[in-house]
């Protein structure tokens, strides 16, 4: 029994850090599949649920959430305990630690809170907490191997390296207590005690930690109470979404941000800090926002157009995107969501101030969406006019007109709908 | 019957019976070529006279005719140079100073063209990323001459566009000219080519002196809108491009400190005259080779300016401000375009690429992008001989118009042209056939950049 045990262990143990070794190699990405990157933290079945709701859109990212999903309800933590590679960094920290696993009893189950404030506020739109799911850590710090690094990576290394220094401190604290990923797991399988008793028994308890009180045992008034403070709890996450909605309609959005991003106050929210679509943007145009116009959408993406434009080819960062804070967009829809609107600044366009100037902004526009003013006796001024309609604010505009820096592109007006990804894709 | 056609029939008649006779003529009488064209023995000079030498235009069956005649021969040369702007001037003197005789023909009174007649006072596309002059070698020279004078040129420092002054840059001009003892014909309209099959061997000049030819082993067009080789019926496209009439401004240094602000195209750029502006035109879009065209813009242009320096008085502060000059010349941007050898493109410019037979290399407007090069095949027409294109109207794409028609690029493609035709003259070679090498070690000897 003792030697099968053992053989068990070391399968368990290959199979983690095969995982772990997996998990580095698609986010860097090392080989040209165009989803890697988004992969390994769209296998978060909490962030898929969360992103789900919140965006009322099943996007790409649920294929591999959802099969995580099916298969926690049915094995608890077995993403835990198979396959997250976070949990394994934690658990070798916790090992090479002096303190007992046990220090951490009386932690109370921060997670859990976090899960279920976070799920409430999803259906309001606005899923909390989603940064701290140990996929999109995980994600973002291995981006750090990633030339030229971002802020945003360095941001999730630093997460990561918390992590690992509260495992090291309190062993198993993070896994336990805190991870929003763990708590998921545990909460949807503890679903399985609203099913017939014998479906739950096939766990028997092997784990030397303290989860497992919760689950063996049906009592079904504390089951019922668990519940309703589950409940609770969630809808206290309703009114911060409603609230933050509120906020952010008011709010003029002052940077702009990847194409398909969803409305800045969800986006802050939404977006895991993964670092995907710095990596995946081959004009190298979108970094991390460190000036942003809320806490709330502090280290979210930008986009500048200061050496490059938002090709008009490419859909790459709504594709990488794992969390749907990006739709993924197919290139013929690109030209409608657009990133802003090119603005010409009249006191500083040489053609408006008379000069000779060679448009260069009407050549390089891909959307043919700047004409000239035309000249006339009556009216001598000759100036590019931009068609609203057929602007998506891909920068082309601002990059050609250096040194001049005369056409800028300015965010878009808050929209009117906090569902617009919704409205967004008709099929959905 | 095409009248054009018939009279270069009737050239070419006059070439084959007495042209020769009669340049050879004109050699023997005023020996080498000399700086002053009024001291020329042999230059037929005078007011034209009816007689029968110069049978009037006659009207028969309501068509007018141009009877069929023998044309005077004013000049002959090695090199002429048709068009006395920057690409001519530079051209020419580049032909000179590489040892051969070069003869330089301007329709108004004045050098410079629209650098200078055009009141396009600012120098625009000679510099790139790094503040690095690409543009050099002649046309370089005349700035460091302007440079000497008082308020010749200002915005000099590197990575600026300089502004000259029109008439300090007229002056440097002439000195240059006339230092090189180059032949210079003023107020001479080149309106046709001489033809020997396909090969170039001159051109016919309009003056007050009537219709005359000049001929020349090898001929530069560098009248702007390419009027030689398209008389030569040289391939070529013909373009609209807005066009418009520059003014300078007088007495902004008596501008009241505590002025409004006006609108700014009203004020325009400075020039190295204190208190004098000049002040550009975008202009209508107009087919600039076409005279009711030009009219009625020159005519609309002048009552526009006239508002515009009223809307500029009526500013509080500026009532002493005051129209000073309207340019002599209209400011034509594109006409024609030769179809040349080589076919200019903005991707090549943008993608950096190079050229074996690389003549000139151009800059960028804002020194926002690298150089890019141009090769000698641009300035050389496909289907015509002895004849190369210098200035705006070298052959390229739509989009690269606006690099090829600014100032410096005129002058670095006239400085090619000159240094090319002067090596063909002294191999006794085609245009076409001249070996690029030698022109690129010309033009090296004469200070251009090559890249």
């Amino acid at each position: 029994m003792n030697e099968k045990l053992k053989s068990r262990r070391l399968v368990r143990t290959l199979v983690r850090c095969g995982a772990l070794a997996a998990a580095a190699v698609l986010v860097l990405p090392l080989f040209p599949w165009s989803a890697a990157a988004k992969a390994v933290p769209a296998l978060s079945p909490f962030v898929m649920l969360a992103s789900t709701i919140a965006t009322r859109a099943a996007g790409g990212a649920a294929l591999f959430g959802l099969p995580v999903l099916l298969v926690v309800i049915a094995r608890r933590r077995w993403f835990c305990r198979w396959a997250c590679p976070v949990g394994l960094l934690t658990e070798c920290a916790g090992r090479l630690s002096p303190v007992s696993a046990s220090r951490c009893g009386p932690v109370p189950r921060i997670g859990r809170w976090l899960v279920l404030v976070s799920i409430g506020a999803a259906a309001a739109g606005y899923p909390l907490f989603l940064w701290l799911d140990p996929l999109a850590m995980f994600t973002g710090a291995v981006g750090l191997a990633h030339r030229p690094t971002s802020p945003a990576a360095t941001a999730a290394a630093a997460a990561v390296a918390l992590v690992l220094l509260l495992s090291a401190a309190l062993p198993g604290v993070w896994c336990l207590k805190l991870c929003p990923l763990g708590a998921f797991q545990e909460l949807v399988a503890a679903g399985r005690r609203w099913l017939p008793r014998r479906l739950a028994v096939g766990d028997s308890s092997t784990e030397a930690n303290g989860t497992e009180r919760l689950l063996v045992g049906p009592v079904p008034r504390r089951s019922l109470l668990a519940a309703a403070g589950g409940a609770a709890c969630a809808a206290l996450g309703v009114p911060l979404g409603m609230r933050a909605q509120a906020a952010g309609r008011q709010r003029q959005p002052r940077a702009l941000r990847p194409p398909g991003a969803v409305p800045l106050w969800q986006f802050g929210q939404l977006c895991l800090r993964c670092g995907n679509c710095i990596r995946s943007c081959p004009a190298g145009i979108i970094a991390t926002g460190w000036r942003s116009e809320s806490a709330a959408a502090w280290l979210a993406p930008i986009v500048s157009f200061d050496s490059d434009y938002c090709r008009e080819d490419c859909v790459a960062c709504t594709q990488a995107c794992p969390s749907g804070a990006l739709a993924p967009l197919r290139l013929e829809e690109k030209p409608n969501q657009p990133i802003g609107l090119a603005e010409v600044l009249m006191d500083r366009c040489l053609l408006a101030l008379g000069s000779e100037c060679r448009a260069m902004c009407i050549d390089a526009c891909p959307y043919d969406a700047i004409t000239l003013h035309e000249w006339t006796f009556e009216d001598d001024r000759r100036y590019p006019i931009v068609a609203e309609a057929n602007c998506p604010g891909c920068g082309a505009c601002q990059v050609a007109c250096t040194p001049m820096a005369a056409i800028a592109v300015r965010p878009a007006a808050p929209p009117l709908t906090g569902r617009s990804v919704a409205a967004r894709n008709p099929s959905d | 019957m095409d009248p054009k056609r018939m009279t270069r029939r009737d050239w070419m008649r006059v070439l084959g019976a007495t042209g020769l006779a009669t340049g050879a003529g004109a050699l023997a009488g005023s020996g080498p070529a000399c700086a002053d064209p009024a001291q020329r023995k042999d230059a037929p000079r005078g007011v034209r006279v009816a007689g029968p030498d110069h049978p009037p235009a006659i009207l028969r069956d309501g068509k007018v005719i141009q009877p069929e005649r023998q044309l005077a021969l004013l000049h002959e040369t090695d090199v002429l140079v048709v068009g006395g702007g920057p690409a001519g001037v530079v051209a020419a003197l580049a032909a000179k100073r590489a040892g051969v005789r070069a003869t330089l023909v301007e329709r108004y009174g004045h050098l410079g063209g629209l650098w200078t007649g055009g009141l396009v006072l600012i120098v625009i596309g000679h510099i790139v990323t790094g503040k690095k002059q690409v543009c050099q070698g002649i046309g370089e020279e005349m700035m460091r001459r302007l440079e000497k004078l008082d308020r010749g040129i200002c915005n000099r420092q590197p990575g600026r566009n300089p502004t000259v002054d029109a008439e300090a840059l007229k002056y440097v001009m002439v000195e240059m000219v006339m230092e090189e003892e180059l032949d210079v014909f003023l107020h001479c309209w080149g309106v046709d080519a001489i033809m020997e099959g396909n090969t170039v061997r001159g051109a016919v000049f309009e003056s007050k002196s009537g219709r005359q030819a000049i001929l020349a082993k090898v001929v530069v067009d560098a009248s702007g809108d390419g009027d030689v080789f398209g008389a030569a019926g040289a391939d070529h496209e013909r373009r609209k491009y807005h066009a418009g009439l520059v003014h300078r401004i007088g007495n902004l240094d008596q501008v009241a400190k505590d002025a409004a602000k006006p609108e700014a195209r009203l004020l325009g750029s400075i020039t190295p005259v204190a208190g004098v502006r000049w002040v550009n035109m975008q202009g209508p879009d107009i087919d600039a080779l076409d005279v009711a065209e030009l009219t009625k813009l020159e005519l609309n242009a002048r009552r526009l300016i006239w508002r515009n320096v009223e809307k500029l008085r009526q500013t509080p502060g500026y009532e002493k401000v005051y129209l000073m000059e309207t340019a002599p010349q209209l400011g034509v941007r594109i006409t024609r375009v030769l179809n040349g050898l080589h076919w200019l493109k903005m991707s090549d410019v943008l993608g950096g690429v190079r050229f074996p037979d690389v003549v000139a290399v151009g800059g960028a407007w804002n020194g926002d992008h690298q150089e890019w090069q141009i090769p000698y095949g641009a300035l050389v027409p496909k289907n015509v001989d002895n004849l190369l294109a210098a200035g705006r109207c070298i052959s390229g794409e739509p989009l690269m118009s606006d690099l090829i028609r600014v100032i410096p690029n005129c002058f670095i493609t006239g400085h090619a042209a000159g240094a090319a035709a002067a090596v063909a003259v002294k191999d006794g070679c085609l245009v076409r056939d001249v070996e690029v090498p030698k022109v690129q070690k010309l033009l090296l000897q004469q200070e251009a950049y090559l890249g």
